[in-house]
């Protein structure tokens, strides 16, 4: 099976699903909402009924935001609020929150939703995946979360193991490399030297990160498929298949990733455009972030669902190569 | 003979001595400026007090006075353009009194008169009524009334003038007023001015203010239907039944300075009285709602807790008589304090712990010392009667009974008292002045402060920390000599708050007005905190050295061996910051490892000041103002930092707030 | 079937499925969680290194307690740490005043989405709950929870909606109509007794018809779930019927379970105060205590469903044998 075919039938499928992304974003708003609100809150409480509240409408003003701050300094994640997260500093603070593991540092209440938003999808994985599997390929709430239910276990086990490797990651090679550039970089005639270790660094990271992440993506897969029990055969047997399969699952996996960024290009393109200084362009900004929320679901699902394509249609060659032979 | 003539003489002696006794004993206890006779009666149906009064009035003054000015005070509530109402709206915006027609009110005066001597014609001067309205010019103000003299009143001359009147009683308004057959009948009677510091000192009737008068004889003929019940400033000193199912009662009292009264038929009434080691007996007179019967100890004891302590304290109350009155339910006129007579306030199922109505007892009590006895100008200075008041109602709250607890009515029904959180009285006032601390001075006008709650802050709880930091400031015992001092010369009197100032720098024999010129008449936080504070072996030498003419390079392994021999000796530092405005000296206490403590004294002036210490012991803890006396200091957390901070609390509350947010989760898997 | 009898096969049932209490109380913990440590963090940044962390290891200080209130006054949430909901049993009088009288809508916002979601959770949970007490097995697996979780969740939550109008009408009609009505006759009484004590009489009559309510709507999801029933109306309906046909059978086991659960709420009281929480152990211990009390009141929840499940089916067969035998 080529990537193409794996991609084109997984984008089929996940487009047969449109519910289940809508469900997944309905998902992610409500616990998005929990902390957006005490947030809201703070921003009202500090415009209040100042004509900063003009001012702000039409843009940012820094002497307001250098305010916000200092009166929500004790707050924890009031602060992470910040203009750096505005338009398409979304995706970068993100991106390098997950490169660096800088996100280790947030404040403990975006942490623990980050865990409850974590564990959450662990169940959604298996309904995602399950309902992908199965026959009729089709979104119920109830197959969803009987899929989810059913490989939640072990689901949960392979999410324990790959801790342990981003674990890894995170506090051993980040810290080593980071030494390493620091040894270099404070002995280089000029801050180039560092600067181009530290980008050979991300690279090296973002590609560690991903490798593990499609690892264990394959290891879901390998479950669901074949029902295993064991998550360290499953993760020694998926890490067979990736790297039997290098340039396919690679490509697939990068193929989709750059799919991903198309639409934040489109995203951060269009956002600008939107003026936001009236009730109705606020909402038209607010709807076109939920689109590319979509648009990030959509590429999340397109991802199990064309690596399912994948191994499913490698396994089958593999069994129909193994029966000639 | 001789012995009979010693005999004679002593005999003489002691007879003189008791005469002169009798005759300090009979000495008026103030300079009676207003006295009044009235004749009065209650028109229970139509809610009006008609009749007259004659006021017998002294001019205390230097200068010829050709005016007179008088409160109307129930002329307030005759409209929606008067004073009051203008001030209801701007200061307290929700809370607008009603303005139907049968429950305004108003006050006519139908005639006044001078009476002259003997035989000679009463000179009717009511043409020259005049309404003035010396605060605001609001032309619709009624509440204050001019009349103009024929011929100009000499200094030390008196006055006398029969004054016919008919009031209409409001529905229960700012503690006035009727509630069905409920009357509670006060700022009822047109009532002189103060003429001092050279003019006349009387004041339109403010939301806020009421409270300023001269010292006079009251000798009141109250009638009211026979089957009422009656209470009144003063004594009852004779009841006569008309026959016509009306009673007429005489109420009298000598060094007042106002005159009020109530009326129902459903009062319960009991008597009791205070006594004391050396302080005067005094009857106690409660008149209670039937509903409120099981208030009536607690109504009594709280009423005898403020006549001890109070007295002990300041000075003997001096009347035969009190009378505290359980108001009427919607009444409007619980909670005011009147000369012999106060209002308290009850509610069904308040446990004791709640301290209601022990609380405003007490302080509606102690009224008779500050703004009974030390007649102070409330308009003008308010803090002088309620900032002292609530600080002395504080105390005798925590003398006679203890901390104050936290609670919560459950389902409005049930209180819930959390004996776990106890706190003192006055911290609550701390509460309430923190975000109000810059808004206003204290020595505002009453009806000039930004609005209700600055008034109220302000004058009470300003007031009470202010008096409570100043004790600390001064010690227990020369505090208490000020403000008897003070209490004992002023009495009978109206201080101002420079007399007070006077008394204090008289007792102490220090120049206090940094203190009074910042706090009562400025508006700037006091807030002292610990900036910083570290511990840290004090650092070997390193480096080039000149010593005994060579120079030697030390790279501080030399001197190791030494301190292994030798203790090691922490640099210390405390950085303490005044994070105010208002300067203040303070004292930092340091605590170290070993036990040793240092206390320094800080004159708080500059914003920040440095103390290092070298000492064979780590540094442990810093605190600023440790006894925490400075009741001002509107954060109370920063005044200390320790090396080793507890890191439990944060999770012990924590874990206790998650429980109840737990709990209200499941709670609410009721709607699932 | 009696009351008791579908009380102990009900309690039964539920003593058989301790790894449920065991997760629901995980997920009430996580949610928790998520506001509890922006909590911590205010109460951690409050404290800092004062010495006030000495005086709020041995209890709760007035002026610390005032200032942090004063500090954190802006926020949607932290301000909800009260003396009378962290002191003693405070945050079970506070959260039955709430639930009683609706206050709850006057929360913040933060505070309203986290129920919210919550609530939204134990739609699906009943689901798993109802669907495995009624299973063959009778077992708690994830995967059985779940999977009858989403077979139940679209019917569980029509239903929630239906109920949802019936406790808006009582909130939003029944509860300003009825204070209207206390206002009235307590602005004409003539001690503020006559307000009390009505208002006594309406938290009476509030409890009881949120109780009937909640009542009729478990029976309705036990309907549906015993039934396989589609139409949620109809199953409401035929609920608020079998409710008043067998009143006193469905009303005793409500409330004797109802007081089962205050039980727990006292022995909670009685035990808490005694645990002096000066050490980090003994904290941990009143962590601990709150937990298990967290675990009681699960174990309620879980005893309602399943012993108004037995009772259903009990009376269900009752009226079978009965009609097969007329």
């Amino acid at each position: 099976m080529g990537i193409f075919k794996a991609l084109r039938t997984g984008i089929k499928r996940v487009n047969k699903n449109k519910k289940m992304w809508f469900f997944l974003l309905v998902v992610n708003i409500l616990v998005a909402l929990v902390l957006t609100f005490p947030l809201y809150s703070a921003l009202k409480t500090s415009i209040g009924d100042s004509l900063m509240g003009e001012r702000l409408t039409k843009g940012f003003d820094y002497r307001w935001y250098d305010e916000f701050k200092y009166k929500f300094r004790d707050t924890g994640f009031i602060t992470l609020w910040s203009p750096t997260i505005v338009g398409s500093g979304t995706f970068f603070s993100n991106v390098e929150s997950l490169a660096t593991g800088r996100f280790f540092q947030f404040g403990p209440t975006i942490l623990v939703l980050m865990a409850v938003y974590v564990l959450l999808n662990i169940l959604f994985a298996g309904g995602i995946l399950g309902i992908f599997h199965s026959p009729e390929e089709k979104f119920t709430i109830k197959g969803f979360f009987s899929f989810g239910g059913t490989y939640f276990n072990r689901f949960f086990r392979l999410f324990i193991m790959s801790g342990i490797l981003y674990g890894i990651l995170y506090f051993l090679a980040v810290p080593y490399f980071s030494g390493l550039i620091n040894r270099i970089g404070g002995t280089a005639a000029s801050e180039r030297v560092a600067m181009v270790l530290g980008l050979i660094f991300g690279v090296v990271m973002f590609f560690l990160l991903f490798l593990v992440n499609m690892i264990f993506d394959y290891a879901k897969i390998r479950t669901v498929v074949g029902n295993g029990k064991s998550m360290l055969k499953e993760t020694g047997k998926a890490i067979g298949f990736v790297f039997k399969n290098f340039g396919k699952t690679m490509g697939l996996y990068y193929f989709i990733g750059v799919l991903g960024i198309v639409f934040m290009v489109i995203y951060g393109v269009v956002e600008p455009q939107i003026s936001q200084v009236t009730p109705l362009l606020v909402l038209l900004a607010f709807v076109w972030q939920q689109v590319y929320m979509l648009a990030r679901i959509w590429v999340r699902l397109t991802f199990f669902s064309s690596q399912l394509n994948l191994f499913m249609g490698l396994q089958k060659e593999k069994k129909v190569s193994e029966t000639a032979a | 003979m001789g012995r009979k003539v010693i005999v004679g003489f002593i005999t003489f002696l002691l007879v003189s001595v008791g005469a002169f006794s009798c005759l300090l004993a009979q000495e008026p206890l103030s300079k009676r400026i207003a006295n009044y006779t009235m004749d009065v009666r209650l028109d229970p149906e139509k809610k009006v007090v008609s009749g007259s009064e004659v006021l017998t009035w002294l001019n205390d003054s230097e200068v010829e006075l050709s005016e007179l000015y008088f409160h109307l005070y129930l002329n307030a509530f005759k409209n929606n353009m008067t004073t009051f109402i203008a001030d209801a709206r701007r200061v307290y915006p929700g809370r607008i009194p009603r303005l139907k027609k049968e429950e305004l009110s108003y006050i006519d005066v139908e005639s006044i008169k001078i009476i002259g001597e003997e035989g000679v014609e009463p000179i009717d001067i009511t043409p020259t009524i005049e309404y003035v309205q010396p605060d605001d010019g609001n032309p619709y103000d009624q509440t204050v009334m001019k009349v103009t003299l024929p011929q100009p009143l000499p200094p030390q001359q008196t006055i006398k003038l029969d004054i016919s009147f008919t009031a209409k009683l409001p529905l229960g308004m700012a503690r006035t007023g009727f509630r069905d057959d409920y009357f509670f009948v006060a700022q009822w009677f047109p009532k002189i001015g103060v003429f001092y510091e050279g003019a006349w000192n009387c004041h339109q009737y403010h939301y806020t203010s009421e409270f300023f008068a001269d010292y006079g004889v009251y000798d009141v003929n109250l009638t009211v239907p026979s089957n009422f019940i009656l209470g009144a400033t003063g004594v009852c000193r004779s009841k006569k039944d008309n026959g016509d199912g009306t009673t007429i009662y005489n109420h009298y009292q000598e060094d007042v300075h106002d005159f009020t009264w109530t009326a129902s038929p459903h009062y319960l009434v009991y008597e009791d009285t205070f006594t004391h080691e050396y302080l005067p007996e005094v009857k106690v007179i409660l008149l209670l709602q039937p509903y409120h019967k099981m208030f009536k100890d607690r109504y009594i004891e709280a009423t005898k807790h403020a006549l001890r302590y109070y007295g002990e304290w300041y000075g003997a109350y001096p009347y035969p008589q009190i009378t505290c009155v359980d108001p009427a339910y919607r009444s409007g006129s619980g909670g005011m304090e009147y000369p012999t007579l106060f209002t308290g306030g009850a509610y069904w199922l308040t446990p004791i712990e709640l301290r209601s109505p022990e609380g405003v007892t007490i302080h509606e009590c102690g009224h008779s010392w500050w703004y009974g006895m030390i007649g102070s100008n409330e308009f003008e200075d308010a803090w002088m009667d309620e900032g002292f008041n609530s600080y002395s109602d504080d105390r005798v709250l925590e003398k006679a009974y203890g901390p104050n607890y936290f609670s919560r009515r459950f389902l409005q029904i049930f209180s819930i008292v959390f004996k776990r959180f106890s706190y003192k009285p006055t911290w609550g006032s701390i509460s309430a002045y923190r975000p109000y601390a810059k808004l206003d001075d204290m020595s505002r006008l009453t009806w000039e402060f930004m609005d209700g709650t600055s008034y109220h802050i302000n004058s009470y709880s300003k007031g009470a920390i202010t008096m409570w930091t100043l004790e600390n400031y001064l010690g227990p015992e020369l505090s208490a000599k000020v403000f008897k001092t003070y209490f004992q010369r002023w009495k009978f009197r109206h201080p101002r708050p420079q007399d007070f100032i006077d008394v204090v720098e008289e007792v102490t024999g220090q120049d206090m007005s940094w203190f009074f010129d910042q706090i009562v008449f400025g508006s700037n936080e006091l807030d002292y905190a610990i900036e910083r504070i570290s511990s840290s072996p004090v650092a070997k030498r390193q480096g080039y050295f000149d010593e005994e003419g060579e120079r030697a390079f030390i790279t501080g392994e030399e001197e190791g061996e030494k301190e292994e021999k030798e203790e090691v000796i922490y640099e210390s530092h405390v950085i303490v910051r005044r994070q105010g405005e208002v300067v203040f000296p303070v004292e930092v206490l340091v605590t170290f490892e070993n036990g040793e403590q240092e206390k320094k004294v800080w004159d708080g002036e500059y914003r920040w000041v440095r103390y290092t210490f070298n000492k064979p012991t780590r540094l442990q803890s810093a605190e600023v103002d440790p006894d925490h006396k400075i009741f001002l200091d509107i954060n109370y957390t920063n005044n200390s930092k320790t090396m080793n901070p507890r890191k439990l609390p944060a999770y012990k509350w924590a874990f206790r707030w998650m429980f109840w947010l737990q709990h209200f989760l499941e709670t609410f898997t009721f709607f699932s």
